[in-house]
């Protein structure tokens, strides 16, 4: 059943469908221009998986962030980043990025330094689709975790717990699957990493060269030795794997999902890319469970919005939004990233959303061009179900849809920048 | 019998009773004031007649000719659509002769525009060389207009009379000529109402408003454009940034920036503002206040003072402000609002830790002379502290009534960077390096963040490494220690002067803004990129534009104030920049006034 699960999907004929093709880019990229839909729709399932891991980033954009950085101001490297998801070069590495954001969650807040906070989403891009392994030693050694996580207090004889604690909570393994005892003989392992300027450095004279017990076994462990030590774990990989399926498949992981993508994910030697190759590709990915499951984040929701409006957000002004809503990128809330999930909308970012969502239908402030000609040209009767095509297909002939014949039937002046708007607002939107 | 009776009576009546007489109006006079036609209610008020030597000469004329060979000019006439020439020559095909000509023979007595916010309406006026040629001119233009729209003959005879002027309707728009005089208008009652002034010969219209005679006659000989603003009357029609405008005259910060005079001139009840160009190179705008509520504690000189000795006109700025700070702290409760009040307070307690305890407003400030110098320069920076993006140098020079002084700012300036660095530690940040340096006889106070690890990048914080230095009386505060150093040597042996002249000035070298610009190019376009929405083609192409405008100019030089503080001035005169093959009469930015 479970192997199943993970066997590539072959739809059959009317099966590969606007929603499905959507159903895909907003959940491995963010979401779609409407040409770019309208190719997959002519391609079908693999050129189309194939264009969202390939990067074609404009060299221009990737390096306009350099000469900021001096200027040591977040909101431009907010700025940057929110361009490089919208401009839609590298969607699946974009994805991954925000994805490794999440899990390990370091924020400017105590980071203080723009150049690591940029240097660490570098490392998040370079390595966020290889050999997990590799990217998790590179997370250890990265002088914004270590600052983050107070690296440079953990010195022999007064170990600091803060990173091995999270390496093993929140990282790779789960409560449950260490013990206390393990925690400390990790720090003790980590002792002498840390910062000198702005790169990783090892003080041996503050490295604790005792034996150390993890896990049951007993050697004088270093930093590395402790993180191969964790990886050696069976949990590691479900965990892992659970990190992917909720990222991309459904919110609440079924334990068998969770089980066949371990597997995968330790068949294909960790490697990021090929593992969602196989998950994007299956018969888990596009099955009715998986299909508008999540609560779209600040991030994806703007993105997914612009895109499918065709519509170009000035970057600084995105990234305020989100924040607004409550995803303020290089600034998560805490270790543990951000809630998600149902925690995205309360009280206050629901009107923060809404607001977001209306400024982009009307094409106001953020907007610098909104293009929603031809397809959304015009305020005929059959404006419906345009919109509804465009911005959510699988709600066509449901609640919303009849609540825009109304809208076009008082023969409003605004009647199209009303209706998207509507759409937008609407809970359905809010499901990807 | 009897019912004739009444008819017979009426037609007696009529027959004694005079005609009604339409009296020729009088004819206008040669010296009548177009403003005099202008009606009052036009609270905007533009006086082009100084343009007529642009008109005559059209793009011969020497301002125009070297804006042209400039390379902003260049650049500005290779983007538009149709080159000047180009139009011209349509313009002459169109009209059948020189429409420069034509343009200067209709206003050769005058052109001018009234505006009525109320009705948001316009009207040109526009009095020619006589009655015929005004006719022939007109008549050309309406031939053109009868052939463009395919209807021969329409516009031969005028529409309507109205006071004795001859007056076209062309959909919204109204054409009236009146001898030598042309009015054109969207408004059919503000047309009518400049023609009935024209009719009477007392008609005084604007010259009635008060002030406005006195500014007009008072404007330079050479003025091409004057303009007059009823600013106390347009601000029911204006939008809030501009009320708050009107109403910051009583803000601290306003004070601050600007100061009493530059200050009160935007909260004056009229404005009149004259443009002159001058020679080949010179453009001049002067603005000059009318009922303006200055605050007269705080305008130069209203508190005796010393000036700081001049200094060397290499930088990218320099400017001579008087700014009271004393008395912003002793006069507070009367000059601010009271919302303000509490950060006095704050900044009275702050600043007692750093002085010894002593009040800030009238101990400390009270023996600083209100009139300071402030200076822009480019920095040299040692290489291995070098900011990524360098920023020019700012410093103030003021001066000390005793130079026993300088030991008390001396330590108060070390005394804030321990308290910064305390701040920067709690916050886990760096902190600064304080040292102690000389400049021959002098002692300068410096601080600075510690030296960058090669390769690690060095970020904007390394522009700011402030240094203090007192030379004799003169107090030099720089955020950088290079820049200090600097002034320390041209102020040693200097001697304070004396205030005669109520003045502020301020000069701008635009090449060296432009050289400063130019050094941060790849960041204003990237920063373009991010905050805008622009792609790297359309920033650049907005940044090189604002470089190029910077390069239409070698400088400016602007001037405040004056002995009326009620009316005070503002002029501005800007150097256009010469093309590569023409001689530089000066690298240098204007020389300060000289006191």
């Amino acid at each position: 059943m479970t192997g199943e699960l993970l066997q590539p999907w072959r739809p059959r004929a009317g099966e590969w469908d606007r929603p499905a093709a959507l159903h895909l880019y907003r959940r491995a990229g963010f979401g779609a221009r409407p040409e770019e839909l309208e190719r997959a729709l002519d391609e079908g399932l693999a050129p189309t998986l194939a264009r969202l891991f390939a990067d074609h980033t404009a060299p221009e954009l990737r390096a306009s962030i350099r000469p900021l950085l001096a200027a040591a101001d977040l909101e431009l490297l907010q700025a940057w980043w929110m361009a490089l998801i919208l401009a839609g070069g590298a969607p699946l590495r974009e994805r991954m990025a925000l994805v490794w954001h999440d899990l390990f969650a370091t924020s400017n807040d105590k980071v203080d330094d723009v150049r690591l906070m940029h240097a660490q989403n570098e490392l998040f891009r370079a390595h966020g689709l290889g050999d997990f392994r590799v990217l998790l030693r590179a997370v250890a050694r990265d002088p914004a975790m270590l600052v983050w996580l107070d690296g440079d207090s953990n010195r022999r004889g007064h170990p600091n717990e803060n990173f091995a604690r999270e390496v093993m909570e929140l990282f790779t393994l789960g409560i449950g699957h260490y013990c206390e005892r393990d925690i400390q003989e990790a720090a003790r392992a980590f002792s002498g990493w840390g910062t000198a300027g702005r790169s990783f450095v090892f003080r041996r004279e503050h490295h604790d060269e005792g034996d150390k017990t993890l896990f049951g076994r007993t050697g004088n462990w270093d930093g590395d030795g402790a993180l191969g030590l964790v990886l050696e774990q069976p949990a590691c990989a479900r965990h892992v794997a659970r990190v992917l399926l909720e990222a991309f498949v459904a919110p609440a992981a079924a334990e068998e999902w969770i089980e066949a993508l371990a597997r995968v994910l330790v068949q294909v030697e960790w490697h990021i890319e090929r593992t969602l190759e196989i998950l994007l590709a299956s018969r888990l990915f596009f099955s009715p469970a998986a299909r508008r499951s999540r609560i779209a984040g600040p991030v994806e929701l703007l993105a997914v919005a612009a895109r499918a409006l065709d519509a170009s957000l000035v970057p600084k002004r995105a990234a305020r939004l989100a924040a607004d809503m409550g995803q303020a990128l290089f600034r998560p809330p805490s270790v543990k990233g951000w809630d998600g999930g149902r925690a995205w909308i309360h009280s206050g970012s629901w009107i923060a959303r809404h607001n977001a969502l209306s400024e982009l239908a009307a094409g106001a402030g953020g907007v610098a061009e909104l293009n929603l000609a031809p397809g959304l040209a015009g305020s005929d009767e059959s404006l419906p179900a345009r919109v509804l095509e465009r911005l959510l297909p699988e709600a066509a002939g449901q609640a919303p849809q009849a609540e825009l014949e109304r809208l076009v039937a008082a023969g409003r002046d605004d009647a199209r920048a009303a209706a998207v708007a509507l759409v937008l607002t609407s809970p359905e939107f809010q499901l990807f | 019998m009897n019912r004739l009776l009444p008819i017979a009576a009426l037609a007696l009546l009529s027959v004694l009773r005079p005609w009604p007489r339409t009296e020729p109006p009088a004819p206008l006079a040669a010296d009548r004031a177009l403003a005099s036609l202008v009606p009052e209610r036009c609270l905007v008020y533009l006086d082009a007649s100084g343009l007529h030597p642009v008109l005559e000469q059209g793009l011969d004329y020497p301002f125009l000719r070297a804006l042209q060979a400039s390379e902003f000019g260049g650049s500005w006439l290779d983007d538009l659509p149709v080159s000047p020439v180009e139009a011209l020559v349509k313009a002459e095909a169109w009209l059948g002769e020189s429409a420069l000509l034509s343009a200067a023979e209709f206003t050769e007595r005058g052109l001018g525009l009234g505006f009525d916010p109320e009705s948001k309406k316009t009207v040109v006026l526009a009095l020619g060389r006589d009655a015929d040629t005004v006719a022939r001119h007109l008549g050309l233009v309406f031939d053109a207009i009868e052939r463009q729209v395919g209807w021969p003959g329409g516009l031969d005879a005028p529409h309507e009379r109205w006071s004795g002027a001859e007056v076209w309707r062309l959909g919204e728009a109204v054409i009236a000529r009146r001898e030598a005089l042309l009015v054109f208008g969207n408004g059919r009652d503000l047309v009518a109402e400049v023609l009935e002034l024209a009719a009477d010969p007392d008609g005084r219209g604007l010259l009635d408003r008060p002030g406005f005679l006195a500014h007009h006659s008072a404007r330079p000989e050479d003025t091409a454009l004057w303009a007059w603003f009823e600013l106390s009357a347009l601000e029911p029609h204006a939008d809030q940034g501009f009320r708050d405008l009107r109403g910051s005259n009583h803000s601290p910060a306003v004070q601050a920036i600007l100061g009493a005079q530059a200050g009160a001139l935007f909260s004056a009840r009229a404005l009149s503002a004259a443009l002159a160009l001058r020679g080949e190179h010179g453009l001049e705008l002067r603005l000059r206040a009318h009922e303006a509520p200055c605050v007269t504690a705080l305008a130069p000189m209203a508190r005796e003072g010393a000036v700081p000795a001049e200094l060397a006109a290499n930088g990218l700025a320099q400017a001579l402000l008087y700014r009271d700070f004393a008395r912003y702290f002793t006069l507070r409760s009367e000059l601010f609002a009271p919302e303000s009040l509490p950060d006095f307070a704050e900044a009275i307690t702050n600043a007692a830790l750093l002085f010894e305890g002593q009040d800030l407003g009238e101990e400390v400030l009270a023996r600083v002379s209100p009139w300071i110098r402030l200076v822009s320069r480019e920095l040299e920076f040692a290489d291995e502290r070098r900011p990524e993006i360098p920023l020019p140098g700012v410093a103030v020079v003021v001066v000390l009534d005793d130079e026993r002084a300088a030991e008390q700012w001396t330590a108060a300036f070390q005394t804030s960077v321990a308290l910064i660095n305390v701040d920067q530690a709690q916050k886990g940040r760096k902190s600064m390096r304080l040292h102690l340096a000389r400049e021959g006889a002098v002692e300068i106070s410096a601080a600075r963040f510690s030296t960058p690890v090669p390769g690690e990048g060095v970020d904007v914080r390394h522009n700011l490494e402030p240094a203090l230095a007192v030379v004799g009386r003169h107090l030099v505060l720089g955020t950088h220690e290079s820049l200090v150093r600097e002034l320390v040597r041209e102020l040693a042996g200097a001697r304070p002067g004396a205030a005669w002249d109520p003045r502020e000035t301020l000069d701008l070298d635009a090449r060296g803004w432009r050289a400063a610009l130019d050094q941060n190019l790849e960041v204003l376009v990237a920063r373009k990129m991010l905050t805008d929405g622009f792609s790297r083609a359309a920033a650049e192409q907005e940044i090189r534009g604002l470089c190029r405008a910077l390069a239409a100019f070698e400088g400016a030089h602007v001037e405040f104030g004056g002995e009326d503080r009620s009316a005070p001035e503002l002029v501005l005169e800007l150097r256009l920049a010469r093309a590569p093959t023409e001689p530089r009469a000066s690298t240098q930015p204007h020389a300060a006034t000289e006191r």
